[in-house]
């Protein structure tokens, strides 16, 4: 007969192992749905007022508040930069350089990806995961429209295009605000920072970045809609499923975020 | 166009049904009823084609099937007008003018004229359950499937949405399996019912018969006797509906 604590460890372990089923069946599922999504690049009709409903939804919807967190990031990049140059190197000379390299590389475009994975991936999430749970999902089928078709692909499309866009976009507006404190704090002239930043920032950068946007814009949206597909319950369940998608994306973003900046790193 | 399901058998974690078979001929209207828990959602859905079968198959000629959701699945992002428009322009290619119309006669014949720009989370329950009719009569199906028609809904309201049904599908001449917990419901719309239980389908009788059978199940059912073979595990099995 087992002894209480040996049942515990029994039951902890099979939740424990149970969790990690749930994990790599839906990381299967999310691969099984990439799949069929790259499919309807090959099928028509494409639903162009989706794409586009959903591109305002996910880009425009989100412009404000990514230009708000990255015009903060960019403040803050300077002033912190700054201070530790001084304290180390008794020099702020630098700062353009550092920042610049520092923002167009990661700053610029981890902050908005952070931001995106929140309110896209939880959007996403959130309304598929209902219309799962309210057999809307059903009904579609019943209505001989693939859901794949009609509700991943547009999706996908417009995340594409618009966490691209935003990333780039971000990337402008950090080094806007960041050249802004350098020269209302630290007396830089404009020119005089955009000079200084030239010979760290190059095309390479900026495809890396083109690389890290692009990537999230595929991985945000199929990560959402690979957990709505599989939400169960109520509003207890579209909670949990959205929870989950966003912890999975956020970890998936900071991942491919890291494969990116290694392999720039070897080819820079 | 009838429906033949034979030796059907579905199985989630457990078998929730095995070797089921029934025939619902041309025209004819089958009531399914049973304890929550027992597969008839799951059946319907199987019937739909939404859900594979584990084993057995089911044949439905019909390429036109409409089914009203047991939570009536209307499309909340689309006004009560849009709801009947989508299905017209995917399913069928009808777009404009001629959606407009349709809609339009539809929504006067479920009764919901008036309420075409509102939005399915602003009309009551038994406008969402008319609508959700009216989403599946438009598409002109030749089978129409009831998941809890009247679910959640007032004996009047109940009774209301039940005559809406028949006539319509009077009306139609359709083919449909309904499944309801509600027997009153039942006996107002079937030529033929069944019980589901313990993955078992009992009865198959007209109304008068399953109000006069002594099949003890059925019986215990329809009276909703504590005493009985369908004990409360059975009741309460919790199999996915």
């Amino acid at each position: 007969m087992k002894t209480a604590p040996a049942k515990n460890l029994q039951s902890n372990l099979h939740q424990v192992g149970q969790a990690f089923q749930e994990q790599v069946d839906t990381i299967q599922d999310i691969a099984l749905l990439f799949k069929a999504t790259l499919g309807w690049f090959f099928k028509r009709p494409w639903r162009w007022d989706e794409i586009f409903h959903s591109v305002v939804q996910m880009g425009i919807g989100s412009l404000p508040v990514v230009l708000i967190s990255t015009a903060f990031a960019g403040m803050v990049v300077t002033n912190e930069l700054a201070w530790h140059m001084n304290e180390a190197l008794s020099s702020i000379s630098m700062i353009p350089g550092v920042s610049g390299q520092f923002i167009v590389r990661e700053l610029g475009i981890a902050v908005p990806a952070m931001i995106l994975v929140a309110k896209v991936g939880a959007s996403t999430t959130a309304e598929i995961g209902t219309m799962k749970v309210t057999e809307q999902i059903d009904a579609l089928k019943l209505l001989g429209i693939d859901p794949v078709g009609y509700l991943v692909f547009p999706r996908l499309i417009a995340a594409i295009i618009s966490i691209t866009a935003l990333t780039l976009i971000a990337i402008g507006f950090t080094l806007i605000f960041a050249i802004f404190v350098a020269v209302a704090k630290f007396n830089f002239g404009t020119f005089e920072f955009i000079n200084a930043l030239r010979p760290f920032v190059g095309v390479g950068d900026l495809a890396c970045a083109l690389c890290k946007g692009i990537s999230f814009g595929i991985l945000i949206p199929m990560i959402a809609c690979g957990y709505a597909f599989r939400c169960q319950g109520g509003a207890k369940g579209v909670g949990s499923t959205t929870t989950n998608a966003v912890v999975t994306a956020t970890v998936a973003v900071i991942l491919v975020d890291f494969i990116w900046t290694y392999v720039f790193s070897l080819l820079l | 166009m009838g429906i033949t399901l034979s030796g059907v058998g579905k199985k989630f974690d457990r078998w929730i049904f095995r070797s089921l078979n029934l025939s619902v001929a041309d025209g004819e209207s089958v009531v399914i009823i049973g304890p929550s828990g027992q597969g008839k959602s799951v059946l319907l859905k199987m019937i739909a084609g939404l859900l594979p079968c584990d084993e057995g198959q089911i044949q439905v000629p019909a390429h036109h099937l409409g089914m009203l959701f047991q939570k009536n699945a209307l499309f909340d992002s689309l006004t009560v007008r849009e709801n009947l428009t989508f299905p017209l322009r995917e399913r069928l290619g009808i777009r404009g003018e001629k959606a407009e119309a349709l809609s339009k006669e539809m929504l006067s014949a479920v009764g919901l004229s008036g309420s075409e720009n509102l939005y399915p989370d602003e009309i009551s329950g038994g406008m969402q359950k008319r609508l959700g009719i009216a989403r599946a009569l438009i598409v002109d199906p030749e089978i129409l499937i009831f998941d809890e028609p009247t679910a959640g809904l007032d004996p009047i309201t109940s009774k209301k949405i039940a005559d809406l049904i028949r006539s319509l599908k009077a009306k139609k001449k359709l083919t449909s399996v309904t499944v309801t917990n509600d027997v009153h419901r039942a006996y107002q719309l079937g030529d033929r019912i069944f019980l589901l239980s313990q993955g078992r389908l009992l009865g198959g009788l007209s109304p008068e018969q399953t109000q006069k059978t002594e099949i003890p199940e059925i019986r215990q059912f329809i009276l909703g006797l504590k005493q009985g073979p369908l004990t409360e595990a059975t009741v309460e099995s919790g199999g996915p509906e």
